[in-house]
Formats: structure tokens, sequence, C-alpha cells
């Protein structure tokens, strides 16, 4: 038995290609995630077009700083602004109309806000800060206005804004945690289907078929030792990328992490028989893989919030076992939550794996072994 | 002329091969047209960044009419207003296993202070294992609870000194009026899908002559080495060219998103993108042997660009320094700035021609290095 898992370990470590690309994965790919993809919008380039030119405006102005915004670009010419959003060199503009500081004083005055609709995902937020600026400002300028004016009494509600478990929403945690997950995902699929093929492309099944060694037993060996060289990986990818090289402060111990991982690997090596059904070669596994992925990364939650689908797609993430693993995963690392608190997920996710485990395997046994 | 004749014969029979291959192995055929189908459907319903009816639950102590009123606001199409909490723990433990997205607390003086002529305060409690959602969603509470205070601020003072609010701003989303993000996120899909895929599917065709050996049939024939690899590319410019008419249609049919410039326009930047990938793949496959290391080489030099430097998620004005660079180096953001000036800005080709005289200069660099690097004989 054992000899059969060294056999299968062996195999895995020996094929330098699968080896270069595991590797490559579970460090810098993670570690370029979570360095590149900054998803909250910083220093969002701004011109500003000042037709006033007066001391108020000059003052709002100011009060556009970085982290939110690099330094204004000042332009003198309406059609400027134009240009400037066309060829996406700015990504908003303020315009400041003449007479603003005069309407202000008569607690009447307008701005104009234009922003390029092109960059989704930094077109609200910027607006938003833009806006949040703009709104301290003239509610800081009417308390002062209704002071000159000896009327007290202006009350507002203010917000105290928490951001729980992760105080600055540092995007990087939630980039590289979210890598790592795609990474078990894929690594979890490609490696057993890989390890499944091999012997039929080779054509040593047939060795097997006729030998005294029981065919499930076999099987059962291969998943047993992909799944150890994954949790492995797994282990080694949360210990030097993401704690040490990465600083991450992780919540939930390794060993937790580990658990909820074994548990995810029943649906990923299901999903790898049916894979190694399907392709006839090693080279087809690369491509089939995608195809199942995909639709594996949309219900996840993990890009889009799933409250945000189609209702029919909402229903149908119950059956993803990547959204199931996500939630847990991020619950029980970003957010700290307790083991009993992710049981209910771990039990929709086992009999997730299970069915998928039965499924892979018959079609697995009717195409390969039998056909 | 006769030299010429010669070289076409050449190339067309390259290509007839190849066609020929393609076709009679169904699986590759299939991967060719229904995994771009597929992973450009997935990624434009996926890579949605709207952030509508976010679970939101509220603890009211104060259990005031003002309370009430706030409370009412939260009812729109970003929230979905969950239930009345009683206590701070439940909460936490609903944030804590994600079955919440943000947590409305008001204090039990919050509408004494407001009475008594003092600020109150209403707290937020946002969950942070998204951070982009939770930095919207900060976004949408303080937007709504500053519009809540003009609303009151008018009514206190109507008639007194102010009438309407003190500053206007009036906020306009150029090119994407209604600001979905998937105006702008679907038609860019494209680019990275015909990225991806002549790519691969080139580097694979090389790759597969060197892993069965066929590659020797053309170590000893007269055949030029840009003549076979320009053979080689044809059947899958083909097929790109396919898949592109495919995902316009399917952007068109199936996302609803119009086209506000001409088609036209956008076909010259598609061409060239097309070729610049199928070169890359050439590349790839010239100084890797086998098909699954060609196969895993061209994802790792297309798949990053692509999502990181293309400005397909971060807007290229606001990358700095070495990224900025990289950004512009890489073609992507190039065909990019095409799809959006044609889909969004009602650009046309004059308009774009920079980009495209970018591209094309980039395609003659590439092609001409894969010619060089791809070797006629062993070693």
């Amino acid at each position: 038995m054992l000899q059969l898992i060294r056999k299968e370990l062996l195999h895995i470590l020996r094929d330098r290609g699968l080896m270069i690309f595991i590797i490559y994965a579970f460090t810098f790919d993670i570690y370029l995630a979570a360095r590149g993809f900054n998803l909250i919008p910083e220093m969002v380039s701004i011109s500003v077009y000042d037709e006033d030119k007066s001391f108020k405006s000059r003052e709002l102005v100011e009060h556009i700083n970085p982290p939110a915004f690099k330094k204004p670009v000042f332009i003198d010419n309406y059609k400027d602004i134009d240009k400037l959003l066309n060829e996406s060199k700015t990504v908003i503009s303020l315009a400041i109309p003449y007479g603003f500081e005069k309407d202000l004083y008569k607690l009447d005055a307008s701005l104009q806000v234009l922003v390029d609709g092109t960059q989704s995902s930094t077109a609200y937020l910027s607006s938003a800060y833009l806006n949040i600026i703009i709104q301290k400002y003239t509610l800081d300028f009417l308390k002062e206005r209704l002071k000159a004016s000896n009327i007290t009494g202006l009350n507002f509600i203010e917000a105290r804004s928490r951001i729980l478990f992760n105080p600055n929403a540092d995007d990087k945690l939630f980039e590289g945690i979210n890598e790592f997950f795609m990474i078990i995902t894929l690594i979890g699929m490609i490696l057993p289907a890989a390890i499944l093929i091999r012997e039929k492309e080779y054509g040593t099944i047939e060795q097997i078929m006729i030998s005294p060694l029981n065919i499930k037993k076999l099987l059962l060996m291969k998943i047993t030792a992909s799944t150890i060289f994954l949790l492995f990986l797994i282990a080694f990818s949360y210990e030097i990328i993401l704690s040490f090289w990465l600083g991450f402060n992780l919540k939930g111990t390794l060993l937790e992490f580990l658990a909820i991982s074994l548990i995810y690997s029943f649906a990923t090596s299901g999903l790898a028989f049916i894979i190694a059904s399907i392709a006839k070669r090693l080279s087809q596994i690369g491509l089939l893989t995608m195809v199942i992925f995909a639709p594996m990364i949309l219900l996840s939650g993990g890009w889009v919030p799933p409250e945000s689908l189609p209702f029919w797609l909402r229903k149908m993430t119950i059956i993803s076992p990547l959204k199931h693993y996500m939630d847990s995963g991020i619950s029980l690392l970003i957010r700290g939550a307790s083991p009993e608190q992710l049981a209910y997920n771990m039990i929709k996710l086992l009999v997730i794996g299970i069915i998928f485990m039965i499924t892979g395997y018959l079609l697995y046994n009717k195409r390969v072994i039998k056909g | 002329m006769i030299f010429l004749k010669e070289t076409l014969n050449r190339i067309s029979a390259v290509a007839i091969k190849e066609i020929k291959e393609i076709v009679r192995v169904r699986l590759f055929l299939m991967l060719a047209f229904i995994v771009p189908f597929i992973m450009f459907n997935v990624f434009s319903f996926g890579i949605s960044l709207d952030n509508e009816n976010m679970p939101f639950a509220y603890i009211d102590y104060d259990k005031s009419q003002l309370s009430a009123k706030l409370v009412e606001k939260f009812k729109n199409r970003y929230f979905d207003l969950k239930h009345e909490l009683t206590d701070l723990k439940n909460a936490e433990m609903l944030l804590s296993s994600g079955k919440l997205r943000a947590v409305m607390i008001i204090p039990s003086d919050f509408s004494k202070s407001i009475y008594r002529g003092n600020n109150a305060q209403v707290q937020f409690l946002i969950d942070g294992g998204y951070p982009f959602r939770a930095i919207t969603i900060r976004g949408y509470c303080e937007s709504i609870l500053s519009a809540f205070n003009t609303e009151m601020a008018i009514k206190k003072y109507k008639g007194k000194l102010l009438t309407t609010t003190p500053l206007r701003v009036e906020t306009r989303y150029l090119y994407n009026e209604s600001l979905k993000s998937s105006y702008a996120l679907v038609p860019s899909m494209i680019a990275v899908i015909l990225l991806m895929n002549p790519a691969v599917l080139t580097a694979l065709a090389i790759s597969r002559e060197k892993e069965m050996g066929t590659i020797y049939n053309i170590y000893s024939t007269p055949i030029k080495k840009w003549e076979f690899l320009t053979g080689k590319i044809i059947p899958y410019l083909i097929i790109s060219a396919i898949n592109f008419i495919l995902l316009v249609i399917t952007v068109r049919l199936l996302f609803h998103i119009p086209m506000k410039g001409n088609f036209i326009d956008l076909v010259p930047g598609a061409i060239v993108y097309v070729l610049i990938n199928v070169s890359i793949g050439l590349l790839v496959s010239s100084v890797t042997r086998t098909m699954v290391a060609a196969q895993i080489v061209t994802v790792i030099v297309t798949v990053i660009p692509a999502f990181l430097y293309s400005g397909l998620l971060v807007p290229v004005a606001n990358l700095e320094g070495g990224a900025k660079i990289i950004a512009r180096l890489y073609p992507t953001m190039h065909f990019m700035k095409i799809i959006h000036g044609v889909y969004l800005k009602k650009l046309n080709m004059v308009d774009l021609l920079p980009h495209l005289l970018f591209m094309i200069l980039y395609f003659a660099i590439l092609f001409t290095l894969g010619v060089t690097v791809f070797k006629k004989r062993e070693g």
C-alpha cells in the first residue's frame, strides 16, 4: 500500500513541467495576485477646471488630497475635460463654474463632476470619495455661515464606520487569500486528473488490469497520494508565502485550515475523475479543467457578490463546492470564526464532495476501466 | 513570379494540413470554440462589480420617529434590509459567519442629542472579509447619511436661510450613464479571451509536432521558416476571427450591450491584436519542448498582464511608475482602449490610430523574433 503511494508521489515529483507549474502557482502567483490586484481605488487621477478662480474654489480644491486622489491636474479650457477623459488620462473631472464663490455665500451654488464611466471599478468609488469631500466642505461652510448670522442648533448625524476583521480594508490580504483558494482548486483538480490519466496515456493501465492488484485499491491510493501532496503544498504556502513572505496575520490555525481543505479535496478529486474520464491525453487536461473551473469561480462569491447574482444563479451557488470552501475559509482566516460556526457549511461541502466522488468514479469506471 | 507562387503553395500546404488536423481531432475543435465562449460568458457574468442587495440589519436602541426615518432610507436596491436585531453579540456572530455584510447601530440617545442641539452618532459595522465590498458599502452608508443630514437641515431652516441644498453636485458618468459595470467590463472581456485562446492554441500546434516527432518532416523539406510559421498561424487566425464575431454577437444579444461606435472601426484592431497573440504562442512554442509546458508558459505570460496591466480592473491612469510602463508595453491595454473607444466613447479609427500603429509595430517585432528563435534543425 505504502509502496503504491510512494510510486505515485515519485511520479508527480519527476514530472518537471507539472512541478514547475505547481511551484509557481503556490508561490509567485499568489504573491503577484496579492501585490498586483488592488480593486480599491487609490491615487485616482483627477483634473480640475476652475473657472471661478476665487478663494473659496481654491479652498475646496485643497481638500482633494492623497491617498484617495493624486494631485489634481489644472486645466483652463472646458474642452480639455472631454479630451482628457476621452483619452483615459484622468478618471474624474471637477468643473467649478464662474461665480461659484458668490453663489456659495447665497447658499445656492453648484458644481459639476464628470466621471469616466468606462472605468467601472473606480468610477463609483472615486465619485463617492469626491462627493464626501464636497459634502463635508459644504457642511463646514454652512456651520460657519450660521454662526456668523447667530443661528445655532444646526446638528448633524455623524457616521462612525468600523470595518471589522480587516480594519484598513487592506485588499492585499483578500486578494492573496482569494488567489490561494483558486490555486488550491486548480491544482486540486489537475493533480489527481494527471495521475489518473497517465496510466491511460502510457497504456500501463492494461498491465494493471491483468495484475493481481485490485483496481479500486489502486485508484484509492492514487487519490490519497495526490491529496497528501496537495495538503503539503497548502501547508507550505500558508506558512511560507502567506504568513511569512506576505506577512499576513491569519486567524484560525493551520490545522483547522487543513481540515477544511481535506473535506474540500473530496469535491475536487471527484471533478478530477470526471476530467480524466473525458480527456484523451495529458495535454487536454488543461483546457478541460478551465471549462469546469470558470463556472466554479463565478459561483464562488469571491469575484462577484453572490447577493448580486441573478436569482437562478444565486440558487445554483448551493452546489458549488468552491462557494462553501471560500465562505468557510474567509470566515476562518480573515474573520476568525469558530469551528462550530463553520460546521454547517462543512457538512454541505462533504455531501457535495461525496456526490462528485461517486459520479466521477462511475464515469471513470465506465469510460476508462471498462471502456 | 514563380518564387511567389511556390511560396504561396508551400504556405497553403501547411495551412491546409493544419486545418485538417484541427477538424479531425474533435475534442480539440470543440475546445477551440467552446472554451472561449464559456470563459467569456462566465467572466462576463462573474466580473460584475456592482454591489446590490447587500444583506443589512440594524439595531435601534432609540426607537424614535427619527431613527425609524433613518432606517427607512436604507430600503433601496443597494441593501437587502434583513431585520431588526436586538443585541450586539448576535450581530457580530452574523457578521463573522458572513450572513450579514453590514449592521447599523443607532444609540439610545440618538434623537435626544439631536433635539438637545448636539451632534448624534450612528455606528456602522461592516464585514471586512471582502475589502472592495466593505469600502463600497461604507461609501453607500455615508452618502445616505449625508443626504439625510442635508434633508434635515433644509427642513429646519426652510424659508429662513436655506431653500435648497446649499451646494449641489451634478455628477455625470460619461460614456456609461447608468454606471453599469457590465457596460465596460463585458466588451473588455473580448480582449482577454482573444489574448488567451489564440496564444494557447498556436503554442499547442507547434509543440504538438515537436512532441509527436512530425516536426522532423518539416526539417527535411525546402519550406522556409517564415513560410512554415505563416502557414501554421492561418487556421488559428480563422478560428479567432470566427470567435471574435461570435463574441461581438454575444455581447449584443446575450448581454444587451449596445455598440455606440461602428463595428468596422473595431475590425483592424482585432486583426492585429489576434496576430500579436498568435505570435506570442509561436514564440513560446519555439522555446518549449512539450505541449504541457507550452500551455503552462503561455497561460502565465498572457493571463497576468491581461488582468493586471490592461486597465481591466485598475485604470491605467491610476498606475504609478513601473506598472505604468509595463501597461503601455503590453498590447492588451491598447486593444482595450480601442474596444472602449468603439463601444462606449463613439470614437472612430482616426481617433484610435496611435493604438493601432503601436500594435502593428508590436506584431512586426514579435513575429520576426518568433522566426529568428524557431530552429529548423535539431539542437
